[in-house]
């Protein structure tokens, strides 16, 4: 039976709770200080009423509880659950002083989709949106999408303590054997490639003849964007708003190397250049990028539509998918296009999105390492009927190194895959419940739970607040990958009960 | 046979007709469509000529043939492909700091450009200033700052009054039978 919560549990979550919210106060002097170089006055009042807030409830956290000696992994997942929700509501406190949002709830989704990396938005008029503002949206894309605790956890947290939340954040991989090590190597990875997408995108857009400052402004946050996964863009047309395929191209480019696992990434760093050809969740991941490719092609021969020539084609169509089996939401058409896809397309791009991309990297979904375990595991079964009783049967996978299919790894994969398959059916069967199709309704589930965010139109401000709700939770569940929000959950309870 | 063909024939000329009603609909009085209603319609406005209507945003993207700009109308946007010779006609483009120049425009409206390799957008023939763009006023309004004010300092006492009067409890957890006040402790 699993020990119920003590009273020092709540204290020692409640402390690390104080120091994360500490943390994201600092955070929200960076917009502050864009909003005062770029004299957008009107926004310093939102910022400092949000950093003040931050600072007297993480203060008043750390006062009361006594400081922490070490945190173990029940404590560690929900201070992970906690500081997603935390973050939430208090870094929608600028957005909805902003006056761009319908609601407090609506900051909130837009905060949810961003810490998620999910890239749904309720921002209204995000043209007219000011500079600082825009930056907060994308720099918590950047933050949650490295994930918040490797952000501040991993500075604020010795030792082992340090690992359990970073494990709470749905991810696993010691790609160095010290944590602090790990999260340094992480750094540094997404610092290079910040400088040199921020570099390219700008350059690209320095070329059509816009100006420096604000080349390098759309050049920093849709590169944060992408890397992250997310999909948000500074203006309201998403990357269409370019007007220019090689910036599509670069973007697919950053997007696809945030899908792929940090491990991966340590291996090319480290010279270890054969790990691209052997990683098997690699070559799930293309495998599926086809597979999927070929269902929502399969989709448009169903229509009667024809594009202009075979480059428009691809394009729009391949930039979709693409977008989608990353994670990281994207769009170069309106909201409108995708509605006029044939059910069928649409359900080549859900697939894509429900499977996601690599473990260990920035980007949601079931993840290809999981579908390659099961088709491994059905492999072995079939091979087991095969060979006379008795026989053993192993399977072997390479992922850094060779390792051999084992069941404990199934059972671990089959569980999260089964809680995603519920959470995409829970929206899915909501947002039926709420009048729209069946097949939109799965496709914005999808997108919510495995933080893409591209959408056929459903997410919109005025959709019900249920389904805003719904969406929430989803985006929550899926960026964590249940586990810290079961924990949450009977935390809760234990302290309901008492 | 031929009364398959009639009835099919029918059909479409009356699912055809409904189109062109609803596109009659959408286009007001002065001949201008909403860019909502280009995109919700888009296949029956593809390839015509649209007279459409907004604010002129963000930032201008040269070509060797032309430039992009975009177009807001509402909620939702749309690019359009101008020619050179109209880039002077546009002065102020929208943003936080700025509301740019409502414009009208007439193009041909491609749910599909043949030109620019698929992407809804509108080729622009003319371009008329309905209302120049404007500098929008900043200022810090200074009464926002003493709730602000007055939350960081009530919040900074509360702290250091839960700092003064801490409750530390003991090393020891059992209590002491001499003295009971060494079983707890406040600071002060």
């Amino acid at each position: 039976m699993i020990p119920n919560f003590s009273r020092e549990d709540a204290s020692v979550i409640a402390h690390s709770l104080g120091r994360m919210i500490i943390i994201l106060g600092f955070l929200q002097t960076l917009p502050l200080t864009l909003a005062v170089f770029l004299r957008e006055w009107p926004v310093l009042p939102d910022f400092l009423l949000s950093i003040v807030c931050c600072l007297i409830l993480g203060g008043i956290l750390l006062t009361i509880f006594p400081p922490v000696e070490e945190i173990n992994w029940r404590q560690g997942m929900i201070v992970v659950a906690l500081t997603w929700l935390v973050a939430m509501f208090l870094s929608a406190v600028p957005l909805y002083l902003s006056g761009h949002f319908n609601s407090f709830l609506d900051a909130c989704f837009e905060c949810m989709s961003a810490y998620a990396t999910t890239g749904l938005v309720l921002v209204q008029d995000l043209d007219h949106l000011s500079l600082a503002h825009n930056f907060w949206r994308h720099l918590m894309c950047f933050v949650g999408g490295q994930g918040i605790i490797l952000v501040a956890g991993i500075f604020l947290f010795r030792g082992s303590g340090a690992f359990r939340l970073y494990v709470g954040e749905a991810r696993d991989a010691r790609i160095l054997p010290n944590i602090r090590t790990t999260a340094q190597f992480i750094w540094l990875v997404s610092g290079t490639y910040l400088v040199l997408g921020t570099l390219l995108l700008s350059g690209c857009l320095v070329l059509s003849g816009v100006k420096l400052p604000q080349a390098i402004f759309h050049g920093v946050c849709v590169f944060m964007a992408g890397w992250d996964t997310a999909g948000f863009a500074p203006k309201s047309l998403n990357i269409l708003y370019y007007h220019n395929p090689l910036f599509e191209l670069l973007t697919i480019i950053f997007s696809l190397l945030g899908a792929i696992s940090f491990t991966i990434h340590y291996a090319v760093w480290t010279g270890h250049f054969h790990e691209l050809k052997q990683n098997y969740e690699l070559r799930v991941l293309f495998s599926s990028v086809i597979l999927s490719y070929l269902i929502t092609l399969a989709g448009f021969g169903t229509l009667s539509r024809q594009f202009p020539s075979p480059l428009a084609f691809y394009r729009i169509s391949f930039y979709q998918l693409i977008s989608g089996h990353t994670g990281v939401g994207f769009s170069n058409v309106p909201v409108s296009e995708l509605a006029n896809w044939s059910e069928l397309s649409l359900l080549g791009v859900i697939f894509a999105m429900a499977l996601g991309g690599c473990t260990n990297s920035t980007s949601g979904g079931i993840k290809a390492l999981r579908a390659g375990l099961f088709f491994k595991t059905i492999r072995k079964e079939v091979r087991k009927l095969a060979y006379p009783e008795g026989t053993i049967v192993q399977e072997r996978f390479h992922h850094q190194r060779e390792l051999l299919v084992d069941d404990r790894q199934v059972r671990l994969a089959l569980t999260i895959t089964l809680c995603y398959i519920f959470l995409y059916l829970s929206g899915a069967i909501l947002g039926t419940f709420l009048g729209n199709g069946f097949v939109p309704s799965l496709f914005e589930s999808v997108s919510a739970s495995a933080n893409v965010g591209l959408s056929v139109g459903l997410t919109n401000p005025s959709m019900p607040t249920i389904l805003k709700l719904w969406y929430i939770l989803q985006m929550w569940c899926g960026r964590l990958e249940f586990i810290a929000i079961f924990m949450l959950g009977r935390f809760l309870v234990t302290l309901g009960r008492k | 046979m031929k009364n398959y063909l009639m009835v099919f024939f029918i059909l479409t000329w009356l699912l055809l007709g409904y189109q062109e009603s609803c596109c009659q609909e959408a286009v007001n009085s002065q001949g201008r469509v909403s860019v909502a209603t280009l995109f919700s319609q888009a296949k029956s406005y593809h390839g015509r000529t649209v007279t459409v209507q907004g604010e002129v945003i963000g930032d201008i993207f040269l070509r060797k043939t032309g430039f992009w700009v975009n177009l807001l109308d509402g909620d939702k946007a749309v690019g359009l492909w101008v020619p050179p010779e109209l880039k002077k006609d546009i002065n102020i483009l929208g943003s936080y700091k700025r509301r740019g120049d409502i414009v009208r425009v007439r193009g041909i409206f491609y749910w599909q450009c043949p030109e620019h390799t698929g992407t809804p957008d509108i080729h622009v023939f003319s371009l008329e200033i309905i209302l120049p763009g404007y500098e929008e006023t900043m200022y810090l309004d200074s009464g926002e700052l003493i709730p602000i004010l007055l939350l960081a300092i009530i919040g900074a006492s509360t702290i250091t009054l839960f700092r003064l009067f801490r409750y530390v409890p003991s090393a020891n957890p059992l209590p002491d039978k001499n003295n009971h006040a060494r079983d707890s402790r406040w600071t002060r």
